[in-house]
């Protein structure tokens, strides 16, 4: 947890809610929603290129920014609504009662506030924007959960930001996962250059699939597959091509196909379970790089200053004495004797000054 | 190289040994390092905020301070040869601890030696004045004594038999008769007709004189500085006072003389009761060494000044000047350090 989010949840009074109570809030919502059929709009917040303003600024600012922000939104919404800080320092707003077109108000008024923020860094005023993305509940039929609903949001979100931030964009749970459905078949077909040969295509011997590579062999099946999967495969497969009792053979290469493109999909499926885990953690990467770097370029700034001050101390390094010992009278000396008595009287003198001085301490004498 | 007096005192550090010479005008120090700074007696902290900010400092030493005297709380923190005990004392403590502290820096010690400091003090400086002084050089180095300034001045030179010292400082005059033993209270005198003295003598009469001529002490200092004479064919003084805004020339000869002058019958009146009260068959040989030394030494013909009216009111005299007024108390301090016993700085650290 960032010091801003510490900051932001301790305290009395309207502190933002953590994660955990946000997820908490959200889930008795959806049931006060769902038995009363009231609408609910989800609101995900994120101040754009946050990063990058804390490479140039440092962190003060960027927590700066966060709380300015998290109070300006807090002073926007209702008190019935409930502001909670994500662990990636995106604000989540929870507003019930509240329709989609009330949201995209509410949104731009937040959007407008936070453009007439100014923020002082380096005695140079600088201006912040944010992306903002929307969802509601009212959607049909589906069964929401907190999760979906964030989804669709953080979809908005990302839309808003790759757009070059600074909008609102409500995404439609239908809409949104249309698209979504979309866009995984545009992935899929992607991943997928040797496309299994349609039945239809074989028979009417299309060039595009004469071109195809052969099929790969089919891997055999597992030992613990019920056989009674296999056989109910096989009468699906006749019902669907209307193959007859004759025609074994045919039967059993399209069954192998259809195993074969149900392998491709769940390799596809893992791929991209795959991907997304490999992008989550390349984020990470990218973000300790990023702090790594930050953290860096502070130190030289640091040692930069130290050296610096080094300088206009005038540190002076001094100048060697003469003598790496003490010294004392010289012998060669032809006044020794008197000047022996010379010092002998005024060592005694400044150790009675020093008595007379500090009276408990006799000088060491 | 002189011998060890004690083996077992060898230290793996380097021994710095710093002579100082506190002055009411100037502090000088002269190092075993070979280093040898003096800086005018003047502090100065900046006055407010404003004053910091423009300066870049918080504490301003010696001809620094005195030209931003306007932006600073001043003081001058000695006076007659002693710390001041006036209102502002305990401001006059602490300015005098910082200029103690800033000459020891400028004598560039290194962190890693030993540092042993004589300080030469007025004989009449008081309990409290030594004990500042002392505190404010504890803060600075190892071990620390005070000597009495002329008799810093003859050990440097080597005349401690059958001398009488005669150190002209600002604030003070202070004469020391040696007789090869440590001198004590009935072998010092001091008087206060000293440089100072000759300052405000020169003010006075150039006030009465030309009473239309603005000027400041600090104008009146630089001119004796550079124009101090007794002799009787001095050359011209003329010198520039504003005049209404106007810049007008005035000689003032004459009155340089006789402001130079007026330190000489106070002090050949202090040279006759030393020798007055000396041993009678050794007077003659302590009135041929008189040794003239301090910053008012540099009075150009004070020397043979002294010898006429040691002439006229002593039956003769003979009067030495120090090559190096400025650096002699100093000089004679480093000497004491060096020559001093290693047990003797132990036993006062």
């Amino acid at each position: 947890m960032s010091p801003f989010q510490s900051s932001l949840f301790k305290g009395s009074g309207r502190d933002l809610f953590t994660p955990a109570q946000v997820q908490q809030l959200m889930r008795v919502e959806f049931d006060r929603a769902k038995r009363h059929g009231h609408p609910l709009v989800m609101l995900l917040i994120s101040v754009d290129r946050l990063a990058q303003l804390q490479d140039l600024y440092g962190s003060e600012l960027r927590d700066s920014v966060l709380r300015s922000i998290a109070g300006l939104v807090r002073s926007a919404s209702r008190s019935s609504d409930s502001l909670g800080c994500l662990l990636d320092d995106r604000l989540l707003l929870l507003t019930p009662h509240t329709p989609a077109e009330g949201a995209g108000v509410l949104a731009r008024r937040i959007l407008e506030s936070v453009r007439a923020l100014t923020f002082e860094s380096g005695g140079r005023p600088t201006r912040v924007t944010i992306s903002i993305g929307g969802a509601h509940n009212q959607s049909g039929r589906m069964e929401l959960a907190f999760e979906t609903l964030l989804e669709v949001a953080e979809g908005g979100l990302k839309v808003a930001a790759d757009s070059g931030g600074n909008r609102y964009v409500h995404s439609d749970l239908y809409d949104y996962f249309e698209q979504r459905r979309q866009k995984e078949k545009r992935e899929r077909e992607k991943l997928e250059p040797q496309a299994p040969i349609p039945a239809s295509a074989e028979r009417g011997g299309d060039r595009t699939a004469e071109r195809a590579p052969p099929p790969a062999p089919l891997p055999p099946p597992s030992r613990e597959e019920p056989a009674l999967t296999e056989a109910l495969l096989g009468a699906k497969i006749r019902e669907l091509f209307g193959l007859g009792a004759g025609e074994d053979d045919m039967l059993a290469r399209i069954q192998r196909e259809v195993v074969a493109s149900a392998l491709r999909e769940m390799k596809g499926e893992l791929e991209r379970a795959l991907g997304h885990s490999q992008s989550e953690h390349q984020r990470q990467i990218d973000t300790l790089e990023r702090r790594i770097q930050k953290l860096t370029q502070s130190l030289g700034m640091t040692e930069a200053e130290l050296r610096r001050a080094l300088a206009q101390t005038n540190v002076d390094p001094g100048v060697a004495s003469l003598y790496r010992t003490v010294q004392g009278l010289s012998s060669a000396d032809v006044q020794q004797e008197l000047k022996k008595e010379l010092m002998s009287k005024i060592f005694q003198a400044n150790l009675e000054l020093r008595k007379q001085i500090v009276p408990d301490q006799g000088g060491g004498a | 190289m002189a011998k060890q007096s004690s083996e077992e005192t060898n230290k793996d550090q380097g021994v710095l040994y710093l002579g100082i010479d506190l002055g009411t005008s100037r502090t000088s120090v002269s190092a075993s390092n070979g280093v040898r700074e003096t800086v005018a007696s003047y502090v100065g902290y900046p006055k407010d905020v404003v004053a910091r900010k423009l300066l870049q400092k918080d504490v301003l030493f010696g001809d620094e301070a005195s030209e931003k005297r306007l932006s600073l709380d001043f003081y001058r923190p000695l006076a007659h040869g002693v710390i001041r005990s006036d209102k502002d004392s305990e401001k006059n403590l602490k300015a005098a601890a910082d200029l103690i502290g800033e000459i020891i820096r400028r004598a560039r010690p290194r962190r890693d030696e030993l540092i042993y400091a004589v300080i030469g003090a007025p004989a009449q400086a008081s309990i409290n004045n030594k004990e500042a002084i002392l505190k404010a050089a504890r803060e600075h180095v190892d071990s620390v004594m005070l000597c009495s300034e002329p008799f810093s001045v003859a050990y440097g030179l080597d005349m401690l038999d059958d001398t009488l010292v005669i150190d002209i400082g600002a604030g003070t005059t202070d004469l020391c008769r040696m007789h090869g033993t440590m001198p004590d209270d009935a072998d010092q005198l001091t008087n206060t007709f000293a440089g100072d003295h000759v300052d405000e003598t020169l003010s006075k009469l150039v006030r009465e004189k030309h009473p239309e001529a603005q000027f400041t002490v600090q104008m009146i200092k630089q001119i004796k500085e550079k124009h101090s004479n007794v002799a009787d064919n001095m050359p011209a003084v003329v010198v520039n006072f504003p005049v209404k805004g106007k810049p007008t020339p005035f000689d003032i000869t004459d009155i340089v003389r006789t402001a130079c002058r007026s330190i000489v019958p106070p002090m050949v009146e202090a040279i006759g009761e030393l020798i007055g009260t000396f041993d009678p068959e050794f007077q003659d040989r302590l009135k041929n060494r008189v040794l003239l030394g301090g910053g008012g030494s540099q009075i150009r013909g004070l020397d043979a000044e002294l010898e006429r009216q040691m002439h006229l009111n002593l039956g003769g005299g003979r009067v030495l000047k120090v090559e190096e007024p400025i650096y002699g108390g100093a000089n004679g301090a480093l000497k004491i350090a060096h020559d001093m016993p290693a047990e003797y700085w132990e036993k006062l650290r």
